[in-house]
């Protein structure tokens, strides 16, 4: 009896040791998102102090009148409760770069959606020579680094009189996108059972029907995944964003960059912009982990 | 409309045709293009058209591989690769099989928190560890002082920059390497494990014997999109250090980039990002042969 006792006892210190770490661990990698969101609520006589204060003494939502709506800022406000470097950094609200991220975001993932999934589709079903050399290929193109086409595409862009426009950024991120759309909904087609096209088949639907009121509906669940992912693949991306736009057609990643030098100084704005910035991809992962999980893993794991 | 086509051999071509034609116009089509600016002297000036420009054969090449600050580059890069992404696989692997172990609950909580780092612009995880890393009032410099230890300036020296750098990166993608690795540990039948249990094998040994070959798939896909990855190195950089102090932090995609649009020297930008362009076919395609599962 004692012997199983002793044994249970090890069991549960066992288990009880994993879960700390586990948490410890867990705990190190979402800090610095902790700090960026309770920075965002401090008062700059909290964030500029050392140590830093680790919670805001009041959650103060003055950085995000400041970034989002700055015409709402109480001048007086501001003149009692932060500092006057503050008030010198001052610039416009980048309201107008999260509209212009969501115009490409949007525009990308539907035009990907719309090229990716028929491809999806063919190398899913259909056998043909140089089947398994295109997707690979499709796939491979996710490894190169996007400097080095960044270059050529610049001049062309600019050449044609895309760059700076949000028709030219959304091209390029259907570029990006593509490969993930291919390779997710390639996997998503694989589990329909092919038994019931061809019964779709017999019943005398043509392909055009069959895909558009038989297939798609079926991976409903994959389309919406896939989007999702490539809305986070497009939200986030800096290099093209930075190169391709001009004042006009910002994304929020570059607004973001922008705090580096001529608002370097101000942390709180800043922090009260990023947790804007991450909070759409956040929110879609906290319910739909699997479906992302699935995007960052496409093509790596065998199924 | 497909039915008008009558030859049904035609639709897989057809349906992947607008794909094909897609990737090809934006990154073969610059891939062609970005040899001719190579060739050429390529300037950004205005009123400057592309027939303008004069030839001038290999020179940008020739320049290339003696300038010190891309072989620079180069070796910064290199050195994130071999750095970060080794300790990014160990540490993935490390949190991988606690995740992976029988008695853990709670997953989905422990997975969030973890995936917390990649949810965010790249670009705001440089930003916001540009604030942490602070030497003034950083909170890491805050834990530093709890020590006694004088406060270290991160960012703003050689010996410290790149090593920041390298935190991000690590901060950043180890939760990617952990969920690869870690749909990977699920995929093995715990069968295995029992028979090999029965025939004594120790825990050392069933992970030499079962985890580790089986494992061998998603680990060449996590090194071979990880050491891409590190040619790619742009968003942290750009947030965290923008290349300096000096060129401490400055890898090949910083300064491609900073040679493109800082200096206006698109050729030679072009030329570079060939030579990148190889290199990383070159890596992959040994990546590829050395930890290519054998086929079974």
């Amino acid at each position: 009896m004692s012997t199983t006792a002793t044994k249970q006892a090890r069991r549960f210190l066992d288990a009880l040791g994993t879960h700390i770490l586990l948490l410890a661990i867990v705990c190190l990698f979402a800090f610095p998102t902790f700090w960026v969101f309770m920075t965002s609520f401090k008062t700059p006589r909290e964030y500029y102090a050392m140590p830093p204060a680790f919670l805001p003494a009041q959650f103060q939502i003055f950085h995000y009148k400041e970034a989002f709506a700055p015409w709402t800022v109480d001048p007086t406000e501001m003149a009692t409760n932060y500092w006057v470097e503050e008030s010198a950094g001052r610039v416009e609200s980048v309201t107008p770069q999260i509209v212009n991220s969501l115009i490409i975001t949007f525009g990308s993932v539907i035009l990907s959606m719309a090229v990716g999934a028929p491809a999806a589709y063919s190398v899913s079903r259909f056998r043909f020579r140089g089947s398994k050399d295109l997707s690979f290929w499709v796939l491979s193109t996710r490894m190169m680094p996007p400097i080095v086409t960044a270059i050529p595409i610049y001049w062309v862009m600019r050449s044609v009189g895309l760059s700076g426009t949000h028709i030219g950024l959304i091209m390029v991120y259907v570029m990006i996108n593509l490969p993930f759309v291919v390779w997710m909904m390639k996997g998503f087609f694989d589990d329909i059972p092919v038994e019931i096209e061809e019964a779709a088949r017999i019943d005398g639907c043509g392909a055009l029907a069959l895909f558009w009121r038989v297939i798609l509906p079926l991976a409903i669940g994959g389309i919406v995944a896939t989007a999702l992912f490539c809305v986070f693949l497009s939200w986030n991306e800096f290099l093209f964003a930075v190169i391709l736009t001009d004042t006009k057609s910002q994304t929020l990643p570059v607004a973001l960059s922008l705090f580096r030098q001529d608002r370097g100084v101000l942390w709180g704005q800043m922090s009260a912009v990023i947790v804007v910035a991450t909070l759409p991809i956040l929110v879609i992962t906290l319910f739909l982990q699997q479906h992302v999980v699935r995007g960052l893993t496409a093509g790596a794991v065998k199924s | 409309m497909f039915k008008n086509l009558g030859n049904r051999k035609a639709h897989p071509y057809l349906l992947i045709a607008p794909t094909i034609a897609w990737l090809a116009g934006f990154i073969v089509y610059p891939l062609i293009f970005s040899i001719v600016m190579a060739l050429k002297q390529f300037k950004l000036k205005k009123d400057l058209s592309f027939w303008d420009m004069p030839w001038v054969g290999l020179r940008n090449f020739e320049k290339a591989i003696n300038d010190e600050n891309f072989l620079g580059a180069l070796w910064v890069t290199l050195l994130v690769l071999l750095v970060a992404v080794t300790i990014e696989f160990l540490l993935g692997l490390a949190i991988a099989s606690l995740l992976n172990r029988k008695n853990v609950r709670g997953h989905p909580f422990f997975m969030t928190l973890l995936m917390t780092p990649m949810m965010m612009p790249i670009i705001a995880g440089g930003l916001l560890w540009r604030m942490l890393l602070d030497v003034r009032w950083g909170a890491v410099n805050a834990v530093v002082q709890w020590f006694g230890l004088p406060p270290i300036d991160f960012l703003g020296t050689i010996q410290w920059s790149l090593p920041s750098v390298m935190l991000v990166d690590i901060w950043q993608w180890t939760p990617f390497v952990v969920l690869i690795l870690l749909s990977g540990l699920r995929a093995i039948p715990d069968e295995l494990y029992e028979a090999a249990t029965v025939d004594g094998a120790g825990r050392v040994q069933a992970f030499l014997k079962i985890t580790w070959p089986l494992l061998a798939w998603p680990v060449m896909i996590v090194l071979l999109i990880r050491s891409m990855d590190a040619f790619k190195i742009f968003d942290v950089v750009y947030g965290l250090t923008f290349g300096g102090p000096g060129n401490s932090t400055t890898t090949v995609s910083f300064y491609i980039y900073k040679q493109g649009f800082s200096q206006f020297n698109l050729g030679y930008a072009a030329s570079l990002s060939w030579i990148v362009f190889i290199i990383v076919y070159a890596i992959s395609t040994l990546i590829i042969r050395f930890l290519r599962p054998s086929e079974d």
